[in-house]
């Protein structure tokens, strides 16, 4: 198997590298849309406007829709999961990938009982997936969905809030924890999910 | 949600330690001690440069690559960054998070030049916090060396919004282990809404403890860890009665 | 050591100090003409630095097993004191006395010349070091009066206003010695690992010359002869406090002086790591002016000035001396010492400043007018926007004016 990391030339691509080729999967770089694979990534960190500006100006939207309406695995980690959204409050007017319904919301606004924002740190996720369930993933981040959504496929709580983790449908995956920072159990799951998406359409 | 961090000093490509930040005796290669601290339970690992500045030089990537695609707990990286260059160089090398503290008194734009690009979420306020007297607390940048006249407090009120996590450490207590200085905890949890790490002086699970109940999101262990042994697997299992933490 | 030689300035290629360091003297022999030994560089490395090296093929063991011979031939529980300690409390002494003491069974003596002013936290750790080291403490404290006007005097005719001070750093500890009936004195690191007459390393003994002499009327103390001194209103009996035995009187008295340096490794850094462990030392608040550090000799207000004096008479400060100390125990490279030295070397104590000028009555003109004077012609230029710097370890020379 192996899977197509989408480098920005801004963003890390390094880790998720490294994680990917622990767990016994060969990574490869796509620098420009031409080079993207049969299975992508997009891997986190950046702010929803840059990004999907620096994305639009170089051929990146339209590559990567073409490449999820051929319905080809697509993961993405953090903001990369963020991006296959329409849009998000963190940059009005700007979209993203569009290819899951809906809009990243600020978790700010989410009824959190006074925990703080960033959502900095390690959560329980709570899914269907029993290969999910139960792992502690880190999360970093201060924008995302509530586990409400109907894509939604594994959550975890904070405050009296119950955020998405990891949302999906098709062959689209997205992941707002970092797997590659998230220890052992963060590697294995990065392997599950990839091999789901892979091997057949998440839809049950 | 509470972490327990791991603090690694690092000169160059070594870990050092030293006490109220000076004299930095080594302790090893930084990126070694990495893999030790993740081995050892630690929810994250803190690299700072306390004299990047001070030297006029960056974080050496040759630490970063000793980590980066090895290193499977998130990493963050203060130290030396003067601009934008600096931070997206430590992105696309493997960093999680990116702290600032001289240069965020000299120029508070490049944090929100960096939320910008990568997020508020990227973005760590470093503040190394000198004691003047109960309640009143000095920035010093520059490894310690400089003292500022900007109190913490005003610091924090100005520039919290615009940062994803504040990192404070005591100098007073940096290396001592002499437990957290919980007054200031208590001071600037209650002035921002961020997540809050503390760094200094902790030695043991109780200081932990301690330093949660006075408002800490997470606290950054250095020479415990370093000079006693500590393990953060063990202090978790006794502090999940009270917090949520990561096992 | 000629005068001449001394125009060629040159820099250690190891550390960072240069051949004006001078050596310390026989402190009555001081004036301001007198030639002092100076920092020898051979083959473009210097004698300080040569010195440190030797330290890593010393058998150690074998010097710790010298000093314990030494101890014992002292150690006596029959007597209240068998070894004395000068010492301000800093981190030096609070080693000394606490290793002396817990380590090697020996019963110490502190003894400490007081400065001229104490900063908050020398007071500090000087009760640190007594209370938390549990050290019996003699304080001599000189006649305010004539200590103040005798500094002031030693900055006017040789720039030098720590010169009184020294007197009573090196010869109390004898005096009081044996005025307590104690043979045995130690002074802590080797004055040879900062450059010293060669040769002097080899041996733990503080030669008689550093800490005796002979007084007569034209003894000079502060760059002015004990009879001129009359006319200043000071007495031969004001400055019998400040005064040497003989050295004869020295030797018949069996007093031996050693450096502790020489018997056990000496790393400052690791220094200030034990003196914090054991009796809770504390650094500075801040940066110490003129340097980087904050843990080296903190509690004299008028300390920063002995260095600042020493940049315009010989080219290197405080930075200088202390950041070639660390490069010397491999704590900086030597290209971080030059940053250093950049950064820090020849910056002017602002912060006691009012204060020393009070405590010498002088005005800030006055000052630095005398300071001026001083500059080395060999190593300053005066040019239109002030006074520049020619000589730096850098290679750049640079600008160091105060008076606008």
């Amino acid at each position: 198997m192996k899977v197509t990391v989408v480098n920005l030339g801004v963003n890390n691509i390094r880790s998720v590298i490294g994680a990917l080729e622990h767990v016994g999967i060969e990574a490869a770089v796509a620098s420009e849309p031409g080079e993207l694979g049969p299975i992508c990534l997009i891997p986190g960190i950046g702010h929803f406007g840059f990004v999907t500006e620096l994305m639009t100006k170089q051929g990146w939207i339209e590559a990567l829709r073409s490449h999820a309406a051929q319905d080809r695995p697509l993961l993405g980690i953090c903001l990369g999961m963020q991006l296959l959204f329409k849009e998000s409050v963190e940059a009005p007017g700007t979209q993203g990938l569009g290819l899951l319904d809906g809009r990243v919301g600020n978790m700010a606004d989410l009824p959190l009982a006074g925990e703080r924002v960033p959502v900095t740190g390690w959560r329980r996720l709570e899914s269907a997936d029993i290969q999910i369930d139960g792992r502690n993933m880190y999360f970093n981040h201060s924008y995302g969905l509530a586990a409400d959504h109907p894509d939604c496929l594994a959550s975890y709580s904070y405050g009296n809030a119950r955020i998405a983790a990891v949302v999906g449908r098709g062959r689209i995956m997205g992941l707002q924890f970092h797997p590659e920072k998230s220890g052992l159990a963060g590697l294995h799951l990065l392997k599950h999910c990839i091999e789901k998406i892979s091997t057949g359409s998440i839809d049950v | 949600m509470k972490r327990i961090c791991a603090r690694i000093d690092v000169k160059g490509e070594n870990c050092v330690k030293g006490k109220n930040y000076e004299g930095l005796r080594k302790i090893g290669p930084a990126g070694a001690i990495g893999h030790h601290a993740f081995d050892a339970g630690f929810d994250e690992v803190f690299y700072i440069d306390l004299v990047a500045s001070l030297y006029r030089r960056n974080f050496d990537a040759a630490v970063v690559n000793q980590v980066a695609s090895s290193l499977f707990i998130p990493f963050s990286v203060t130290g030396g960054v003067r601009s934008i260059e600096d931070a997206k160089a430590l992105v696309v090398s493997g960093v999680e998070k990116v702290g600032v503290n001289t240069r965020a008194h000299q120029d508070p734009g490049l944090l929100d030049e960096m939320a910008g690009l990568f997020g508020r979420q990227f973005c760590v306020l470093a503040i190394d916090a000198k004691r003047l007297g109960s309640g009143s607390y000095e920035c010093q940048v520059l490894g310690g060396r400089e003292h500022t006249g900007v109190m913490v407090a005003d610091f924090v009120k100005a520039m919290a919004p615009r940062v994803g996590e504040i990192l404070i450490t005591s100098i007073d207590r940096d290396g001592c282990l002499t437990g957290p200085d919980l007054e200031l905890i208590e001071q600037v949890a209650g002035l921002c809404k961020v997540p809050l790490v503390y760094s200094g002086g902790i030695r043991n699970v109780d200081d932990i403890r301690l330093a949660f109940r006075a408002g800490a999101s997470a606290v950054a262990v250095g020479a415990a860890f370093h000079d006693e042994g500590f393990v953060a697997n063990e202090a978790k299992v006794l502090l999940q009665d009270e917090f949520e933490v990561n096992l | 050591m000629s005068d001449t030689n001394l125009r060629l300035v040159r820099f250690c290629t190891h550390c960072v100090q240069s051949n004006q360091r001078v050596s310390p003297s026989e402190v009555t022999k001081d004036s301001r003409t007198n030639v002092r030994h100076t920092l020898e560089i051979d083959d473009g490395v210097c004698d300080a630095c040569k010195v440190v090296a030797k330290k890593d093929s010393i058998d150690w063991s074998a010097r710790e097993a010298a000093l314990m011979e030494l101890l014992d031939r002292f150690r006596d529980p029959s007597k209240p004191y068998d070894v004395l300690i000068p010492g301000s409390g800093g981190k030096d002494s609070v080693y000394q006395a606490h290793i002396l003491k817990t380590k090697y069974g020996m019963r110490p003596l502190t003894i400490t010349w007081a400065p001229h002013m104490y900063t908050d936290v020398g007071w500090e750790n000087f009760q640190a070091w007594i209370t938390n080291g549990g050290l019996d403490n003699l304080l001599v404290t000189p006649d305010g009066s004539v200590h103040r006007k005798l500094t002031r005097l030693a900055f006017e005719n040789l720039l030098h206003p720590f010169q009184p001070f020294v007197f009573g750093q090196r010869h109390q500890a004898a005096r009081l010695a044996k005025r307590f009936g104690i043979s045995l004195v130690f002074y802590g690191e080797h004055h040879a690992e900062y450059g010293a007459p060669k040769g002097e390393d080899e041996s733990s003994v503080v030669l008689p010359k550093y800490l005796t002499g002979e007084v007569t009327s034209e003894t000079r103390i502060s760059g002015v002869t004990i009879q001129a001194l009359e006319q200043h209103g000071i007495s031969r009996r004001d400055l019998d406090i400040y005064m040497p035995m003989s050295e004869a009187e020295y030797t018949a008295s069996g007093i031996q002086t050693h450096f502790l340096g020489y018997f056990l490794r000496w790393d400052p850094q690791e220094i200030f790591y034990y003196a914090q462990k054991n009796t809770g030392f504390r650094p500075n608040d801040r940066r110490t002016e003129g340097t980087y550090s904050k843990y080296n000799s903190i509690d004299d207000k008028l300390d920063g000035f002995h260095y600042w004096c020493a940049f315009l008479k010989f080219g290197v400060g405080r930075c200088t001396h202390e950041a070639s100390q660390e490069v010397r125990h491999g704590h900086v490279t030597r290209d971080e010492a030059l940053a250093l030295v950049d950064l820090y070397d020849g910056e002017l104590p602002e912060r006691y400043l009012p204060e020393v000028l009070q405590y010498m009555g002088l005005d800030r003109q006055e000052f630095f007018r005398i300071a001026d004077s001083f500059r080395a012609p060999h190593l300053w230029e005066k040019r239109a926007d002030g006074w520049w710097l020619m000589h730096r370890a850098a290679g750049v020379a640079k600008r160091f004016d105060f008076l606008t």
